[in-house]
């Protein structure tokens, strides 16, 4: 049985990580794989392109000359393993779990924030160091996002759990409680 | 009617008072596979086996495997409504039906919600559908006899209170009848019965709910029914619901029996989700596990201590064998973990033997502890006759000359069989099994022709309750036979004034 893209991406990028740790580049090449993942994600059929046999060899090979080109170091070698051994697709899903491991690494979280109303800077900052002391992070990195629908109050989505202190879950279960 | 505005909002104010303003905390994943009863999910790092998730569009779902990456889940209900990326949230509850009384007389599905259409069940108690069997300690020897009311499995293969007695059989052979005919007898026996119907056509059920009903036997009885368009999660939840269901009673101290109808459906409807859900194939492409499916289901059948209130539940299990094969892979697993089967051979079927019970491969391996003395004593021989009589019947179609041993062998052989036959939803308290027994091994039905046993039957037993109530109820009381000398006479006074039927008078009694 092939093994799926998140089992793959998990094995390169725990490999990746802690190549860049021990040479003390983390923060460096995290911005070059960010850019990567953006030419990824920019052209989606980029990846299967790479991997699949649509295309010619030679084509193929013109095709990842210039991402080579541009990459240096260990980034340079992480395109040109993954493209040997056929994971191109999975590119996407590799630095995706590597900024995972990173994060994790600097205690950095990201939330969605919803709310009601615009909230301004003083507000989200409160919301921002309130949220980094429950959760114990260092870095909060919140996406703010306005729906009236809520009535009041405020929704954060993190990492598969949802806070949720709006007015309108609050009336829903006061429904529940006087119905029952 | 008047409302009074102060009554309700006193009633308001209470409950609001109750109220907790606090945040909820969720744990979700999102969706992103679904199909066929299952759904994939991401996410959902903290959850449990088992345990019951809630999606977007409202449907439950139980968690079934826990993988590297993901979590696979049943879904128990409308999948169709569920679409990739949905979040689903974790409830941190496990399973659970609603259970106790006002279940009884209802007819619900897999989750033990009405499908009666009688309103809504009013109870606040719930039992996790899993849960660990019973231990060594909580338990107790099966002693209490359960009566089914067929003479044939009363006499021959006789259960207990606490048994797991499994029913076995080709197709239309009778399996069912024998669960539904147990139910019926369990009138005025203090029992509660649970009749848990697995892919059975809706049709079949509603028939059968009606059958239970037309002979009162609804009064006690909860129908768990999982149809065959019902997704496979429920069909296979199905019997987990009608244990729990049991098990309150059992754990009050009540004696509960309940019917599996059928675990071969249920085994498929198992395959049928592991097999979507990846689970590697086995033999017959049942999954590893199907053998403790059945057996902690089963497991959960017991005889409650005293300390515990004595209760019990008596499991009947019911499988269906393709062309009379018990050596195929379900039939063989069900026959280890049960304490004996019924064998139902479509051949005895078909030749009018009805219940088809084949006595030579149906056992019960803890009931004979729990006859009555009475039965004990009219019975011991029955098996024996049997066996010699099936063994004998194929050498006689020889038509050689035979002794008069050998002779009076078939006949009383020939006579049994006919005396273990029973018409449909007509079950027999103990003490006329006792009775009829009682004459055919003190040899009163060797001179009555075959076609005249019926008859012989009820008018013994008419006799009987006009003339000697009095030795019946000593038979149902103390479990004894009466006096031995008082039972003869009475017997042999009915012998000498039987009359054949009418057609018959002109040829000689004994027609051998």
């Amino acid at each position: 049985m092939s093994l799926d893209k998140v089992t793959v991406a998990k094995r390169y990028s725990k490999a990746l990580f802690e190549l860049l740790q021990s040479n003390g580049q983390l923060d460096a090449d995290y911005e070059d794989l960010k850019q990567l993942r953006k030419v990824f994600q920019d052209n989606p059929q980029l990846g299967s392109a790479l991997t699949d046999n649509s295309l010619a060899l030679a084509k193929r090979e013109a095709l990842v000359k210039p991402l080579l080109d541009s990459t240096e170091g260990t980034i340079h070698n992480l395109v040109r393993m993954v493209y040997d051994y056929g994971r191109m697709d999975a590119m996407v899903e590799i630095i995706d779990q590597f900024q995972k491991l990173y994060d994790e690494h600097n205690q950095t979280v990201y939330a969605d924030v919803t709310t009601a109303v615009a909230l301004d800077d003083k507000q989200l900052d409160a919301i921002k160091s309130g949220y980094a002391k429950r959760v114990g992070a260092k870095q909060v990195v919140l996406t703010s996002k306005v729906d009236t629908s809520i009535i009041g109050g405020v929704i954060i989505k993190s990492a598969g759990t949802i806070f949720d202190g709006s007015i309108k879950t609050k009336i829903r279960r006061l429904r529940q409680t006087l119905l029952v | 009617m008047s409302i009074k505005a102060e009554e309700i909002s006193a009633l308001i104010k209470q409950q609001l008072a109750n109220y907790q303003d606090e945040i909820s905390v969720e744990e979700t994943g999102t969706v992103t596979y679904v199909g066929d009863g299952i759904a994939r999910a991401h996410g959902l790092e903290n959850a449990l086996a088992g345990e019951l998730l809630e999606f977007d569009s409202g449907v439950y779902g139980m968690v079934q495997n826990l993988e590297s990456n993901d979590v696979g889940i049943v879904v128990l209900g409308d999948f169709t409504k569920i679409t990739e990326g949905d979040t689903v949230k974790r409830t941190g509850r496990i399973m659970e039906v609603p259970v106790g009384d006002a279940m009884i007389g209802r007819v619900v599905n897999s989750l033990g919600q009405p499908v009666d259409g009688k309103g809504e069940i009013k109870t606040d108690k719930t039992r996790p559908i899993e849960r660990k069997a019973p231990g060594v300690m909580e338990r107790k020897s099966v002693f209490q006899p359960l009566q089914t009311g067929m003479k044939a499995i009363d006499s021959l293969v006789p259960i207990g209170r606490g048994q797991r007695e499994l029913i076995i059989g080709d197709r239309k052979t009778g399996k069912t009848t024998v669960g539904i005919d147990t139910i019926i007898n369990q009138k005025g026996q203090d029992m509660i019965c649970i009749y848990v119907a697995i892919g059975q056509k809706e049709s079949t059920v509603r028939s059968q709910v009606e059958t239970l009903r037309k002979y009162g036997a609804m009064d006690y009885t909860i129908v768990v029914t999982a149809g065959p368009s019902e997704p496979a999660p429920l069909l296979y939840i199905a019997p987990y619901a009608g244990a729990a269901m049991g098990e309150e009673f059992m754990f009050n101290g009540k004696h509960v029996l309940i019917i599996y109808d059928d675990l071969s459906k249920q085994a498929d409807a198992y395959r049928e989700l592991s097999l979507i859900l990846r689970r590697p194939p086995g033999r017959e492409a049942y999954p590893g596990d199907i053998f403790y499916t059945h057996s902690r289901l089963l497991e959960r059948a017991a005889k409650l201590s005293d300390d515990l209130g004595g209760g019990s539940m008596t499991a009947m299990p019911i499988v269906e064998t393709k062309a009379g094969d018990i050596s195929a892979y379900i039939p063989t697993n069900v026959i280890s973990i049960t304490d004996g089967q019924i064998f139902l051979d479509s051949d005895s079927f078909y030749s009018g033997v009805r219940p088809a019970i084949d006595a030579g491969t149906s056992v019960s391996r803890v009931g004979g502890d729990a006859q009555i003395k009475a039965m004990k004593k009219v019975a011991g021989t029955l098996r024996l006759d049997l066996a010699s009589y099936h063994e004998l019947e194929s050498f006689a179609q020889f038509g050689s000359d035979l002794d008069a041993v050998t002779q009076a062998k078939l006949n009383r052989g020939a006579r049994t069989v006919e005396v273990l036959k029973q018409p449909l939803h007509s079950p027999l308290p103990v003490e006329k099994q006792v009775l009829i027994l009682y004459a055919l091994t003190h040899g009163y039905l060797d001179d009555i022709k075959l076609d005249d046993i019926a008859k012989f039957e009820s008018d013994l037993f008419d006799f009987f309750d006009a003339s000697h109530a009095d030795l019946l109820e000593t038979i149902a009381k103390t479990g004894d036979l009466p006096d031995n000398d008082k039972m003869e006479a009475a017997v042999a006074e009915f012998a000498k004034t039987f009359q054949p039927a009418d057609d018959d008078k002109s040829e000689p009694v004994a027609n051998k």
